[in-house]
């Protein structure tokens, strides 16, 4: 709000006008059309006449200059009085506008103090205002909160009738398999007690057939018996030569199984090829002991073995399957 | 159900058996003895020029393990390099079980080419094979790098040859005055590196599990202080510095505790502290001595000695809650310096009686304790990061000098390292993931 911007402006203009009116006036005053007296060129005076002038006429002619002359001044004069007047007038008028502008200037200074006060006024219904909205907005915050609380309880809420809701169906489920495990165990019961049955009835047939069997047989073997003794002596000593070579074959092994390092508990089972003559002609893991490095060192055992200790002739080495066995490593402590 | 079960094996048994079916032989028992190994040098002997012989540094190792026997240069019946030239039946005559062969070339710039393998004499082939560059620097990190392929492929575990080990020696200047010095060295001893040097007591050095510090006490200030040592900028602080005894120093495994005994609350208790806040735990509280904690690997319990049961025994505690400590050992009068193995199965210790100090294991899960070593004062064992050996000190007249054994006690083997007096040698870890 330019208040003194607007105030300088209207003075200047009012001084100016005044200025103008004053200063017109006077270039006026100048201008003000006034008879003008007859026009005498001053060369005539110069011209010597001799005329006879009548004093009366002179006279009469004075006079009337006179009056003339009087009127002039008279005019003249009501002139400067109308001008005095006017001037005095314009004074007056000036004083008025001083006044009034003093008045106006004292009014201005009224209006700016009124200004300020109500600039002062506006400032602090500002302030208020900023603070109730600051307020405002901490209500509306604390609204908010406890809006949010209130849903964030009602989720819970909701929650745990959703989990209530959940653990009664996982109780009915369990109950329901529960129950089907119950029938499924009787079930199993009942069958076995079936399989049970036809078993025992199985076993009864099995051992009439043995019977029918062990007589057919026994009028068999009356008749093989004796061939047989021969064949029983061999095999007897088959199983001795067995017992002979078992525990030679397993000492030249495990001469040369190295634990070392290794951890307890291992088992594994080779498969191994052998000649007459007891050479190991291959090796091959039938069973892995899950470290390979066990593995290794019994492959490399039987390897390092090699020619195991059989001594025996072609003929028994067939007879007595040797040709193919099983070697199982399982190292106690 | 089951009754014919049994019926019908037995059935098969017997026919099986009557009709001749496969011989099955059970083998029960066996020997542990050192792997019979040859390795064939790496270049021929006319080449002297080579800095590093490979092949003596992989023979140093394996047989250091106590798991290997090689057999010597002059004993080689042949020097194949390729798989094609090995006369498998020589071999085999010798009684070896493998076969290193390798190549060490030299490419120019101080480079070279490595090419290596490693033969199973009874299958006849080629159980791996390795070709790789290195400069002359790295060839010795190579030829460990070679013995840890071999042990694993061999023995099943992973080798522990590229490691590093740190101990101190004590030996006597000029003037008369003790010297100890801290030092660490490659497994086999190579390479020492002095990382301080003092006319004051060091002692009971750790690593940090990262492999990156140690931590030990110092008498430098006069009294027992443990400081952490930064191995690679050599930066060093104390962490420990309170009144009474600062000492044995243990990093838990995640690296981010030490375990120490303090006496600053009375007498030598047991404390954990924060390595960056410097924040303790009092973990134990009486009045016995509680010393030389050591952790499990899942840093949850620490072992340590004790003398509350009136000598001192091993003892073990849960850290978090609190309860009584399980004392663990029973047997003589004297049972200290507990160590972890890296398993979490067995503890190895000083065991002693009589005046007799020996090395021995007690197995965690059967509570069995075997003695390993049978001198008269064996100290301060250090499990290899593997478990398979045992590093210790052992002094006879001559001195105190490291020696190792074999995890079932079964291999012995000394090495001297500098001449000077050897103490609490300690097993760095493995330096890389596996």
């Amino acid at each position: 709000m330019k208040f003194i911007g607007s105030k300088t402006l209207i003075s200047g203009v009012l001084s100016l006008l005044l200025h103008l009116l004053l200063g017109g006036l006077l270039i006026f005053s100048f201008d003000l059309p006034r008879k003008s007296p007859p026009a005498r060129p001053i060369e005539d005076i110069n011209i010597v006449k001799a005329v006879a002038i009548d004093k009366r006429q002179v006279d009469a002619e004075l006079e009337a200059i006179k009056k003339f002359e009087e009127q002039k001044r008279e005019q003249e004069q009501k002139r400067l009085n109308k001008l005095a007047q006017e001037a005095k007038a314009l004074k007056g008028k000036r004083e008025t506008e001083e006044k009034k502008l003093v008045a106006i200037k004292r009014k201005k200074q009224q209006e700016e103090a009124m200004l300020k006060e109500e600039k002062k006024k506006l400032a602090a219904l500002e302030r208020r205002k900023q603070q109730e909205e600051t307020r405002l907005k901490d209500v509306e915050k604390k609204v908010a909160d406890t809006e949010k609380r209130q849903q964030q309880e009602q989720d819970r809420l909701r929650q745990d009738q959703e989990n209530i809701a959940k653990l009664a169906q996982e109780t009915e489920q369990l109950e329901k398999r529960r129950e089907l495990e119950n029938q499924r165990i009787k079930e199993a019961e009942k069958k076995a007690k079936e399989l049970e049955a036809k078993e025992q009835q199985r076993l009864a047939e099995e051992r009439r057939q043995e019977e029918a069997k062990k007589k057919k047989q026994f009028e068999q073997d009356l008749a093989a018996e004796l061939a047989a003794e021969e064949t029983a002596e061999q095999r007897s000593r088959d199983q001795q030569l067995i017992n002979g070579i078992k525990p030679r074959i397993i000492q030249s092994i495990e001469q040369n199984f190295n634990l070392a390092g290794l951890p307890d508990g291992l088992e594994s089972k080779l498969l191994i090829r052998l000649i007459p003559s007891g050479a190991v002609i291959s090796v091959s893991i039938e069973q892995s002991s899950g470290n390979e490095v066990f593995d290794s060192r019994a492959v490399n055992a039987t390897q390092k073995a090699s020619p195991l200790p059989i001594s025996v002739d072609a003929e028994t080495f067939e007879r007595l399957g040797l040709r193919e066995i099983n070697i199982i490593f399982k190292p106690t402590n | 159900m089951r009754i014919s079960k049994l019926v019908t094996t037995f059935f098969i048994l017997f026919m099986t058996h009557s009709a001749g079916g496969i011989v099955e032989i059970t083998i029960e028992q066996g020997i542990e003895n050192p792997i019979p190994i040859a390795v064939i040098p790496f270049s021929s002997a006319a080449d002297t020029s080579l800095p590093v012989s490979l092949e003596e540094i992989i023979v140093s190792d394996l047989e250091r393990s106590a798991r290997f026997k090689a057999i010597e240069y002059q004993d080689l019946p042949q020097r194949p390099t390729q798989l094609e030239e090995v006369n498998f039946q020589d071999w085999g005559l010798l009684g070896v079980d493998a076969l290193v062969l390798g190549k060490l070339v030299q490419v120019g710039g101080g480079n070279y080419e490595i090419e290596f393998r490693l033969i199973n004499i009874f299958d006849k082939k080629q159980i791996v094979g390795l070709q790789l560059s290195a400069h002359e620097s790295q060839l010795r990190v190579v030829a460990h790098e070679i013995s840890d392929i071999i042990y694993e492929k061999l023995v099943g575990v992973r080798g522990a040859f590229t490691t590093q080990i740190a101990y101190i020696t004590v030996n006597k200047k000029s003037d008369g005055k003790k010297n100890y010095v801290l030092q660490i060295s490659d497994s086999d001893g190579y390479g020492p590196r002095v990382l301080l040097e003092s006319p004051q007591p060091l002692m009971s050095p750790d690593w940090s599990p990262d492999g990156k510090r140690l931590a030990y006490v110092s008498f430098e200030d006069k009294s027992s202080t443990i400081f952490v040592q930064d191995i690679g900028t050599g930066e060093r602080r104390r962490v420990a510095a309170n009144k009474g005894i600062n000492s044995a120093p243990a990093w838990s495994p995640d690296g981010s505790r030490l375990a120490m005994t303090l006496s600053k609350d009375g007498n030598a208790e047991i404390y954990i502290m924060d390595v960056n806040s410097g924040e303790l735990q009092r973990i134990t509280n009486n009045n016995a001595i509680d010393t030389e904690p050591s952790w499990s690997p899942d840093g949850r319990k620490l072992v340590f000695t004790s003398d509350r049961g009136g000598n001192p025994q091993i003892y073990q505690i849960e850290i978090k809650d609190g309860k009584r400590p399980e004392r663990l050992t029973f047997q003589r009068s004297y049972n200290t310096r507990p160590r972890y193995s890296s398993d979490g199965n067995s503890i190895v210790m000083v065991t002693g009686e009589g005046g007799a100090y020996q090395i021995a294991i007690l197995d965690l899960n059967s509570r069995f304790i075997s003695v390993l070593t049978q001198a008269r004062l064996d100290e301060s064992p250090s499990f290899a990061p593997n478990d398979h050996m045992i590093i210790y000190t052992t002094t006879n007249v001559e001195g105190s000098m490291l020696a190792a054994v074999s995890v079932d006690g079964k291999i012995h083997q000394r090495f001297s390292l500098s001449g000077s007096e050897v103490r609490e040698p300690v097993w760095g870890p493995f330096l890389s993931k596996q």
